[in-house]
């Protein structure tokens, strides 16, 4: 199933180039991230793969702007954020990327709807414009029952798919998912995995996906495998399958 | 997005409550030892309230109420000449030993009023008659401190220097700072009873024409006769400020005041602090959404903006409360003006701001990559 043929069909929607990362100082000073050249593709399921502590994490946040390399460059959809500031980071977050969390980090306290519409609000959209929309996105995810309802209520699979609907309301061009299915079951995880892979069937999004639940690979158009901070592989895997999306 | 900071105070409801009732209990102690001390502070100009005159006239040298420089009869005529003066007349307060017929002795006040009017004399008369206060060796007893003379009774007699005095009356009155009992006369019978004074005269109370102000006619007494004239208000203060530095009441209460201001700051910050740190996941993932600083802080200024203003409004309340439920004439001086409602709730903005601003130090320095770890 897995061949070596690079996606070139869609344009590069994230390249990193030279990235280094270390954490702490002096005799305790990690390197976790060693010269680190990678690039994904749009309408591509990017999943990237190893064992714990081999630096994925470190490598999606620095992607999503959240972390500084120490040297090397990123580039989103031919911006270089490595050369943003903090608030242009955010700014540039809040336009054109979604994330999904493992612990699927929901606000307990607020309805689902109020959790889908929080990036619309953070860009400063009316409250109840926002509520609308993310009634809708919960519908599309078949949580259309539950936008009233509060994340405690919800199974650990209804929880991602609201948390799904939060990456997805604000049209994010890179969708960030950091072990998306290690809190779930595996059939819960699959019917995840199916959702997410209908969401990177958009040409203009890329989604990168970092796991190491190796019964969900299947999914991925491309695996990077990373070892102690480096790249020790990157396989391409042809799939046939439709290309039009619903989100 | 406060909408959503709002929601995430109130949802867990707790939470909720540990903060508010942290607060409540900061404004209750706040507002209930400036009670006391506004109501300790209004005892001691009692006997002002209770003559009920408009404008008070002493001499230069007088500090209050308990602290007057006596002045001539001839005063009070020269302050009835001044032109807008509807009435003045003479109100004495002067120090004797009382004794009992029961052999009951202690320092009692004095305080004449004038013969023909009565203006002074409390109104809450609850035995005998006001004009009987004009038969010979007549005095009205206000009641309250009088205990110590076994509870005198109208009828009784008491020797004042040297004296025969008769009981003709019993006042209600309200309570004083002061603790020595209080016998009211006419200034004819105070000359009587103290014959050596020359001056008797401690203040003059002067109500001014319809056609006058107040204001106008104290610039007016101050500058034609050279006594010194005040409103009741000012002069009620005067004598606040005297109790207050020669009491030490500001530095003993003030020293409460400090120690349940320090409190209260603790108190909110520590549990605003504790709300911010159990949401430092949510604030996390905000952040990585994109969300800006400054939105970010205006979630905690908001959340803990309403957490004080709850806070206060019961805490307040609560206490306001048992003000009113106290009994006027109770032991406990507890008196709570709506200024000081105002500066309880300045004070709960400034240590609920002191709290937002050090959860926003903390929330602003979350790291979102936390969002990551699970």
């Amino acid at each position: 199933m897995m061949t070596t043929i690079p996606t070139t069909a869609h344009p590069i929607a994230v390249s990193t180039n030279g990235l280094n990362k270390s954490f702490g100082d002096g005799e305790n000073r990690l390197h976790v991230l060693h010269d680190i050249n990678l690039n994904l593709r749009s309408g591509s399921m990017n999943y990237i793969v190893g064992p714990s502590g081999c630096g994925k994490t470190t490598l999606i946040s620095i992607m999503a702007g959240i972390l500084t390399a120490e040297s090397g460059e990123t580039t989103l959809f031919g911006t270089p954020i490595h050369k943003l500031k903090s608030s242009q980071k955010a700014k540039f977050r809040r336009d054109n990327i979604g994330f999904i969390f493992q612990q699927f980090n929901l606000v307990a306290t607020i309805t689902n709807a109020e959790n889908v519409a929080v990036p619309l609000l953070i860009q400063g959209k009316p409250h109840g414009k926002a509520i609308e929309q993310a009634k809708l996105l919960l519908e599309q995810v078949g949580l259309g029952d539950k936008v009233n309802g509060f994340p405690r209520d919800l199974s650990g699979g209804q929880q991602q798919r609201v948390a799904i609907a939060r990456a997805l309301i604000n049209n994010p061009r890179l969708v960030v998912c950091d072990e998306p299915t290690s809190a779930l079951d595996g059939k819960t995880g699959a019917q995840i995995l199916e959702l997410l892979t209908v969401v990177a069937r958009d040409p203009n999004r890329c989604v990168v996906v970092v796991t190491h639940d190796n019964r969900i690979y299947k999914y991925a158009d491309q695996l990077v495998e990373m070892e102690d901070g480096r790249i020790k592989s990157i396989q391409q895997v042809d799939h046939s399958r439709p290309t039009d999306s619903q989100f | 997005m406060y909408q959503i900071a709002l929601k995430m105070l109130f949802g867990d409801k707790a939470k909720f409550l540990t903060l508010v009732v942290g607060l409540t209990f900061s404004v209750m102690l706040l507002t209930q030892q400036g009670s006391i001390f506004c109501g300790l502070m209004l005892r001691t100009a009692s006997n002002i309230f209770e003559t009920g005159a408009p404008i008070w006239v002493v001499d230069p040298k007088a500090t209050s109420f308990n602290d007057v420089v006596d002045m001539k009869l001839s005063e009070v005529l020269r302050v009835r000449s001044v032109e807008g003066v509807k009435w003045a007349v003479p109100l004495a307060l002067h120090a004797a030993t009382a004794q009992s017929d029961k052999g009951d002795t202690g320092a009692v006040q004095i305080i004449g009023v004038d013969d023909q009017t009565l203006i002074g004399l409390p109104t809450g008369m609850t035995k005998g008659r006001y004009e009987d206060i004009n038969q010979p060796g007549a005095v009205i007893i206000a009641k309250g401190r009088s205990e110590r003379y076994g509870s005198p009774q109208v009828g009784d007699f008491f020797e004042l220097n040297d004296q025969r005095v008769k009981v003709v009356g019993m006042l209600e009155t309200q309570k004083s700072f002061s603790p020595f009992p209080i016998m009211y006369t006419t200034m004819n019978k105070v000359q009587q009873l103290f014959p050596e004074k020359k001056r008797p005269v401690s203040f003059i109370l002067v109500k001014n024409e319809s056609t006058i102000s107040p204001e106008k006619l104290i610039e007016r007494i101050t500058a034609q006769t050279g006594l010194h004239a005040y409103g009741l208000w000012d002069f009620v203060f005067l004598t606040m400020q005297f109790w207050a530095a020669n009491t030490g009441i500001p530095i003993n209460l003030g020293i409460n005041v400090l120690m349940v201001l320090i409190i209260g700051t603790v108190i909110s910050a520590q549990t605003l602090y504790a709300f911010m740190l159990e949401n430092t996941r949510q604030f996390g993932t905000f952040k990585a959404i994109g969300i800006e600083n400054k939105t970010l802080a205006g979630m905690v200024l908001v959340q803990s903006a309403v957490v004080g203003i709850i806070g206060h409004g019961i805490g307040s309340g609560l206490i306001s409360t048992l003000g009113l439920l106290n009994p006027p004439n109770s032991q406990l001086a507890f008196y709570t003006p709506p200024q000081l409602i105002g500066i309880t709730f300045v004070l709960v903005c400034g240590f609920c701001l002191l709290a937002a601003v050090l959860s926003i130090i903390k929330v602003l320095r979350i790291d979102p990559a936390i969002v990551f770890r699970g």
